[in-house]
């Protein structure tokens, strides 16, 4: 695409008084606002805390969920799996 | 003060098309991307995207940081030809070589980073799936977020960074190596062996440790260095450099991501600042991040040129308890402010004490503990050999990104964003970054952009000439900055009026 172009002259946010404080204020507004980021960790550490034989049955659990939803055929999928080198 | 730091991540996917003979990746990359954005334009995914062409004219990829290049530098390729577009929520999709890639739109700090990260698998998602309603019986797209095919062949997610460029690069070079070496220890998304002749591990950390062979270079694609010298600003040249970091993993726990950027975004803060960093140069760079990927135990020494000895996790310690000083001291307001570097510090002290005390309890927030949680569990339970092709099979499967196969979505991992959060940015830019400009002017005026890029957009306002908009500055473009000017234009002719007066 070669059709002419000029550039337009912006002097981004100048109706404003104080752009660096607006940014800043919104960004802190934001933070303010979205969902509290401890949350999860809060429930992670109850997690944590219960008892060694309840972490093991859910791995349990887990591993007959990976025999439920491990790939049909995955030995012949991982041996065809074949990637270009990217970047 | 540090200059802000501007984040973005791209990540290209490893991708499968199932059920046809002699898959193409190329053709089945363009596939899957053109296949999302007819189902925006059916209106059946996210509202307003229009195909707007990615704009080449800024791109450098083969410009060098240093001031003499090295002679074997080959700089990157890029391929106008294939399908390359930019996204309403200010993200840009492509195919890179023979890989789907997804770059982030620039975000203001680490935890919005975690959110359009979750909101670019959201979308490779929705793109498997409107890509194989339109195959065949008995045919599939199915992406990847991995590095390594396990065969050797590497493809990257790349973090970047604004920094100032006033900075001497050899700065950068010096701490951000000790910093990316040491990293692994929580960055490290798993791999089951090693990819590197003679080298016989059952696990190690990362998927691309085996693939850097430099300690500083121009390359992305051959000879891997640890520093990669690109310089191509995207923004400001006279002001900023753009430090492209290309030797992490692709991360499916949200907790490895934000560490992975913010103790990244804090250390080059620090460079940048001046802050009191040990000087720390290890013997050999590349053999010490190969040795820390190697080291599940976390207590191999890595030798440095003064003859001492350290240790990743105490390194990382250092760092932390800099970072900390830093923050105490008001230097959070370049990272983001004060909650997000909160939240970073948080997580980054307790991760690495939980990676002193007792490793395997990082299941949750890990992606190289969580994966090999489930491995060697399977292992026990079947009595598995660890070259057993089962074991590679799920080691993959954690990284697919089908809902109904992924094994990551099901390893208990702790969430940092919300599914809301994610939803919304799926279809929404960052508010704070120049973010918000491209991916609103797409959704409002997408008759009249002809092109975009990272730091310009092109518009046809009803009569020549084309108006080209610089964006120069990552920080400007906000909502705060021109929401109401871009309320008050109803086209795009009246908002280039606007701009301009």
């Amino acid at each position: 695409m070669r059709v002419r172009q000029v550039s337009v002259s912006i002097a981004w946010g100048h109706h404003l008084a104080n752009t660096k404080d607006r940014a800043v204020a919104e960004r802190e507004q934001k933070h303010r606002t979205s969902p509290r980021s401890d949350a999860p960790v809060e429930a992670e550490s109850t997690v944590r805390s219960e008892s060694g034989e309840k972490i093991k049955s859910e791995l349990d659990d887990l591993l007959d969920e990976i025999d439920d939803v491990l790939e049909e055929n995955a030995e012949e999928f991982v041996k065809s799996y074949v990637q270009k080198g990217g970047e | 003060m540090a200059v802000h730091k501007y984040l973005g991540l791209e990540t290209e996917f490893g991708i499968v098309h199932r059920g046809v003979a002699d898959p193409n990746p190329i053709a089945a990359s363009s596939l899957l991307i053109n296949a999302y954005l007819d189902s925006i334009a059916r209106g059946e995914t996210s509202p307003g995207d229009p195909r707007i062409d990615w704009d080449f004219e800024s791109e450098t990829p083969g410009k060098d940081a240093r001031d003499a290049p090295s002679p074997s530098s080959s700089p990157p390729q890029v391929e106008t030809h294939l399908v390359n577009t930019v996204l309403g929520n200010g993200a840009r999709y492509y195919v890179d070589h023979a890989h789907p890639e997804l770059s982030t739109p620039e975000c203001a700090d680490a935890r919005s980073i975690v959110v359009w990260d979750a909101a670019a698998e959201v979308i490779i998602q929705r793109s498997m799936a409107a890509a194989t309603s339109l195959l065949g019986a008995g045919e599939e797209l199915v992406v990847h977020k991995n590095n390594s095919d396990g065969k050797g062949n590497s493809y990257g997610c790349h973090e970047n960074y604004l920094i100032a460029r006033s900075v001497p690069f050899y700065r950068i070079v010096d701490h951000c190596t000790a910093h990316f070496v040491t990293r692994q220890i929580f960055t490290g998304s798993g791999k089951i062996g090693s990819e590197l002749p003679g080298v016989d591990v059952d696990y190690q950390l990362t998927q691309r440790a085996d693939f850097f062979e430099a300690e500083v270079g121009l390359e992305t694609t051959l000879k891997r260095p640890i520093i990669n010298t690109r310089d191509e600003p995207h923004s400001d040249s006279t002001k900023y450099r753009r430090l492209h970091v290309i030797c992490g993993d692709a991360n499916c726990s949200e907790v490895a991501t934000l560490l992975k950027v913010g103790t990244t975004a804090l250390v080059l803060a620090m460079v940048e600042d001046g802050a009191a960093l040990a000087d720390l140069h290890f013997t050999s760079p590349v053999g010490a991040m190969r040795a820390v990927s190697t080291d599940m135990e976390l207590t191999r020494p890595l030798s440095c040129t003064d003859g001492t000895t350290v240790t990743a996790l105490g390194v990382q310690f250092d760092l932390l308890e800099c970072a900390e000083r830093y923050v105490a001291a008001g230097g959070a307001e370049s990272v983001g402010g004060d909650e997000v570097a909160a939240l970073v510090l948080g997580h980054w002290r307790d991760v690495l004490e939980g990676l002193e005390a007792e490793p395997m309890a990082l299941a949750d927030r890990l992606d190289w503990v969580a994966k090999y949680r489930l491995l060697d569990a399977y292992r026990t339970r079947h009595s598995l050999d660890w070259h057993d092709r089962r074991l590679s099979a799920i080691a993959l499967q954690y990284h697919d990104l089908r809902p109904d196969r992924s094994l990551a979505r099901r390893a208990g991992l702790v969430r940092i964003s919300s599914d809301a959060e994610v939803a919304h940015a799926v279809e929404h830019p960052p508010e704070d970054t120049r973010a918000w400009f491209r991916g609103t002017c797409l959704q409002r005026y997408p008759d009249a952009v002809v092109a975009a890029n990272w730091d310009s957009m092109v518009f046809d306002v009803g009569e020549p000439p084309l108006r080209r908009v610089p964006m120069m500055e990552p920080g400007r473009g906000t909502r705060a900055q021109v929401g109401d000017l871009v309320e008050a234009s109803p086209t795009a002719a009246d908002l280039i009026a606007r701009l301009g007066s």
